[in-house]
Order: structure tokens, then C-alpha cells, then sequence
């Protein structure tokens, strides 16, 4: 039982982490790829330091769990494409993605 | 002074920022000045990769100290130093922001099994290293397979 709820909290708090890596990771590459001003760079920094900060809640013993934050991150990835770059993902990319997942579900859910 | 080629994917691309990075990166960037393939530049990308993944696990593991361990407040500007360097690396690659995160989220997860392994003793069993090998498959289609288009492949 108290495993079950650590496993909620460290899923919780994995997709919080993705959210504030891709997003300080996006400010960082506006900055200097898309010729935004140094302020974005800065911010950036900013986002991708709360971002350091999260994973220290983490339950002590997560083990596994951070194959699914892997997954998470592929998928926030490709969506954060779609929806703030106005990027669909391409075939390959889906198709990639959907192996990648599988990967990632052998090493979470396999029992041992 | 600055690799040419790398950039002209992104012609309109910031000089000022580039001196910066520059600085920091110097040699690297010059070296494999000629990247603008990822087909092409293959050890480059899976270096930038692998450095990607070292910045943002060493990052994180120093404010694990600070903030875990009671280390000085030291360890947490270097880990935020070191997490703002963890984002300029992606910046190297010769893609598109969305197809290089996904495909780093996948790195990411080998990269884990590989530091666990290393540093903590706990080694991948079968299902790890089956489940890694899926994942490295399916993150080279997204990030290597050759598009039609693609001015990077």
C-alpha cells in the first residue's frame, strides 16, 4: 500500500519534472536558435534550476520508476512539439516513440 | 572564428550567443564545425547525447547533495550552472527541438541503467537490458531515419 502511494507521488512528480526540464530546455533553445532575446536564456536557467530542485522529493526508493520518466518525457517531448512549436510529429517519430514505449514498459512493468 | 556550417540551418541565428557559447565550448564547436547532417555527423549527435546526460544527471546529483546530503549552498550553484548547461547542449544538434528532447528522453533512461550500474552497483538485469535495447531502436528511428525534406539529414 505504501508502495503504491510512493509510486503515485514519484509519477506525479515525474511529470512536474518533465514539464519544467522541456520547458527551461525550450527557453534555453529559444534563446539561442531562435534569436530571442538573452531574457529567454534566463529564464530558461531559471526553470531548468526548479527543475533540479523536484527530483529531491522523490521517495527515496523509486527504483524502476525512472524508465516510466523516460516515457513521460518522450511523450511530453513530441507533445509539446505539436502544441507549442506547431510541430506535428512525423511517421517516424511515432513510430519510434511507440517502440521506445514498449521498452520502457518491459523494464517497468516486468515483474522480477 | 565560429564553425559556419553548424549554424546555417538557422541562418538567422544569434552571433552574440554564439560567441558565448564559443567560450565555453571553444574547441568542440570547431572540431565538428561541418555538422549540419545528422546522417552525416553521427558521433557528433550521440556525443552531444551522452553530454547532455551527463550535465543533467550531474546537475541534479548536486542538488541532491545540497539538498538530501546538507552540502553548502556551493553544490547548489554549480547544480544550477550545470542544469543551464545541460540546456545549451541540445542547441548543438543539427534537428528540431521536439525530435531531439523525445529522442534524449530516450538516451536518458540508458544512460540511468548505465550510472546505476556504475555508481551504485545495481546491475541491469535481462528485462533492463532488453527493454534498453528496444528503447535505443526506437529513439534511432525517431531521431536517424531519413526524411524527405529534412534539410538535417
Amino acid at each position: 500500500m505504501i508502495l503504491m502511494i510512493d509510486l503515485k507521488v514519484s509519477l506525479a512528480l515525474f511529470f512536474v519534472a518533465a514539464l519544467f526540464e522541456i520547458a527551461g530546455g525550450y527557453l534555453v533553445w529559444l534563446w539561442l536558435r531562435e534569436n530571442k532575446g538573452v531574457t529567454y536564456g534566463l529564464l530558461g536557467g531559471i526553470t531548468l534550476t526548479v527543475y533540479g530542485i523536484i527530483p529531491t522529493f522523490q521517495p527515496a526508493h523509486f527504483g524502476r520508476v525512472y524508465a516510466a520518466y523516460g516515457g513521460i518525457f518522450i511523450v511530453s517531448s513530441l507533445i509539446w512539439g505539436a502544441l507549442v512549436d506547431k510541430k506535428k510529429p512525423d511517421k517516424y517519430e511515432i513510430i519510434g516513440a511507440l517502440i521506445s514505449l514498449l521498452g520502457v514498459m518491459i523494464i517497468f512493468y516486468v515483474p522480477r | 572564428m565560429v564553425s559556419k556550417e553548424i549554424w546555417q540551418f538557422k541562418p538567422e541565428y544569434s552571433h552574440e550567443s554564439i560567441y558565448i557559447i564559443y567560450v565555453l565550448f571553444g574547441n568542440m564547436v570547431t572540431i565538428e564545425s561541418e555538422c549540419i547532417s545528422r546522417k552525416r555527423c553521427f558521433i557528433y549527435t550521440i556525443l552531444l547525447f551522452i553530454l547532455a546526460g551527463i550535465f543533467e544527471i550531474g546537475g541534479g546529483y548536486f542538488f541532491w547533495l545540497w539538498l538530501r546530503e546538507d552540502a553548502e549552498l556551493v553544490f547548489a550553484f554549480l547544480g544550477a550552472i550545470i542544469l543551464f548547461l545541460y540546456g545549451i547542449v541540445p542547441t548543438f544538434q543539427p534537428s528540431y527541438f521536439h525530435r531531439i528532447y523525445a529522442t534524449y528522453g530516450g538516451i536518458f533512461v540508458v544512460m540511468s541503467l548505465l550510472w546505476g550500474w556504475i555508481f551504485d552497483r545495481t546491475s541491469p538485469d535481462t528485462y533492463d537490458v532488453i527493454g534498453a535495447l528496444i528503447i535505443l531502436i526506437g529513439v534511432s528511428i525517431m531521431y536517424y531515419w531519413p526524411r524527405k525534406n529534412d534539410i538535417n539529414d
